[in-house]
């Protein structure tokens, strides 16, 4: 699943926001920057979200990688990856990225004719769908709307 | 604190210049949410000139940062002036300046507008119940006297807002939206099968005229009255009358209320028909399908670019952040609209 801001950042940034927006404005600082009580409410809800956006990707992330990387050999057989390097600890998104990124070339290129491309949007569906579950499950895939 | 005294003597000495009264009392509140602009409430009770008495305006300056598509305070001031000179609601800009807030930085003042914007009052408040039934056919009237605006027509906002050179709205659109995916730093596989679908299905010949850009809720006032004011035209550009009716029916736009497909708040007839009454072009829900789908590959593309100008250390606001996981939300949108039957 998509990782850019990765979780390391994600949290980082919640941790910069509880350290110098949040903890001034409760103690009345007046180095706070000047923010509207609304206005901070609403960023301690995205941070509140974005903590638990980073467990739920933590505890299903790698099952998802590994369902969508085997739907994208599947519908790119051919496709040769970059060298697997085992040295370096993120060579799985690296090869991940890359049948995306050739996935996304072909579409545009005009490369799979309409049996093909719907295999292409089917994978691309699900891939998505099984995404949200996990970072909005509040949001319904299924919804047919007016 | 310097920095915001030092803000406010120069706010105190643009307006004793441009509107002619001082305002010993005056204060000045930063106002959040703006993407790509400062926003600031000014307050203070005025002696003498155009703003004599108490008065309370916003601040609207660049900031240093900006979106795809996005224009600055000079050419936003000169897009409102040109729609308050059409009787479109919405509050005038005055008093404009440069180097206000910020070196370089272009800034004017609205007219301070009573009411909510945000999206969950909008929708669910109770003191605006009533409100709520007429607003859309309020908002169609607004944007068709919006898109009565054609570039022939306003030279001098044509000469700011150049005409986009492609023939005609679609093409512009999808030029557009092709750059933007061009820039993500990931290729999106759903949002090239989008790609594929408005290239195959896209109208053709299409007018150019002044749309606002960023016409959803969120973006307008509403008072107990009803419509107060259209607010943030930083999207404005020249484009096709169906981009606004299709922008804020967005499913993003409807903030959880997805049965009521104009705003989260009204059914497509109440909108389309008022825009068709005050002289709309006839609405074709087809076309406006369209523009749904130009509409969520935009706001895809433009959740992930809104997360590089954190990557790229630029800036480091918490909720630039949280923005680019949502751009999935916009993509299975973009999927599901070019794969519904035809009605």
């Amino acid at each position: 699943m998509r990782d850019r801001p990765d979780a390391p950042t994600l949290l980082r940034a919640i941790a910069r926001f509880l350290d110098k927006e949040a903890r001034p404005a409760i103690a009345r600082d007046p180095k706070a920057p000047p923010r509207e009580p609304q206005a901070l409410a609403f960023r301690v809800l995205v941070a509140s979200h974005l903590a638990g956006l980073v467990a739920s990707e933590m505890e299903a992330g790698p099952g998802l990688d590994r369902r969508e990387l085997e739907g994208l050999v599947a519908l790119l057989p051919d496709f040769v990856p970059p060298l697997a390097d085992a040295t370096s600890e993120v060579e799985p998104r690296r090869v991940h990225r890359a049948y995306a990124a050739e996935l996304a070339a072909r579409i545009r290129a005009g490369a799979f004719g309409p049996e093909a491309l719907a295999a292409v949007r089917a994978h691309v569906l699900a891939t998505l769908r099984a995404e949200l579950a996990v970072t909005n499950p509040r949001f319904d895939p299924h919804a047919n709307l007016p | 604190m310097n920095e915001q005294a030092d803000l406010v003597t120069r706010i105190g000495a643009h307006l004793a210049a441009t509107a002619g009264g001082v305002a010993s009392d005056l204060r000045v509140v930063p106002l959040g949410g703006g993407a790509c602009q400062d926003n600031y409430r000014v307050e203070g009770t005025f002696e003498g000139g155009a703003l004599a008495g108490p008065r309370r305006l916003v601040l609207r300056s660049d900031a240093g940062r900006s979106l795809p598509g996005s224009i600055d305070r000079r050419v936003e001031h000169a897009v409102v002036c040109a729609a308050v000179e059409r009787g479109v609601r919405t509050p005038a800009a005055r008093f404009f300046g440069s180097d206000l807030v910020r070196a370089g930085a272009h800034a004017y003042f609205l007219d301070w507008v009573e009411g909510d914007a945000i999206g969950r009052k909008v929708l669910r408040d109770p003191s605006l119940a009533k409100a709520r039934q007429g607003l859309a056919a309020e908002l169609g009237a607004e944007l068709a006297k919006i898109h009565r605006i054609l570039p022939a027509d306003a030279p001098a906002l044509a000469a700011l807002l150049p005409v986009p050179s492609e023939p005609d709205p679609a093409l512009a659109a999808l030029a557009f939206a092709r750059r933007m995916i061009d820039a993500l730093p990931v290729p999106s596989p759903a949002l090239e099968l989008a790609l594929l679908w408005l290239e195959e299905n896209r109208p053709k010949n299409g007018p150019f005229v002044l749309v606002h850009g960023d016409f959803r809720t969120g973006n307008f006032m509403v008072t107990p009255e009803g419509l107060s004011g259209i607010l943030d035209w930083e999207f404005a550009r020249w484009g096709a009358p169906e981009e606004d009716l299709a922008w804020i029916c967005l499913r993003n736009w409807r903030f959880g209320e997805l049965d009521k497909p104009v705003g989260g708040f009204a059914d497509r007839e109440s909108l389309y028909r008022a825009y068709e009454a005050e002289g709309g072009r006839p609405v074709d829900p087809e076309l406006v399908r369209f523009w749904e789908v130009v509409g969520n590959v935009r706001w895809a593309a433009g959740c992930v670019l809104q997360g590089e100008r954190y990557l790229s250390g630029a800036e480091d606001d918490l909720e630039l952040v949280a923005i680019p996981r949502h751009a999935a939300e916009m993509e299975l949108e973009a999927l599901r609209l070019t794969e519904t039957p035809h009605a």
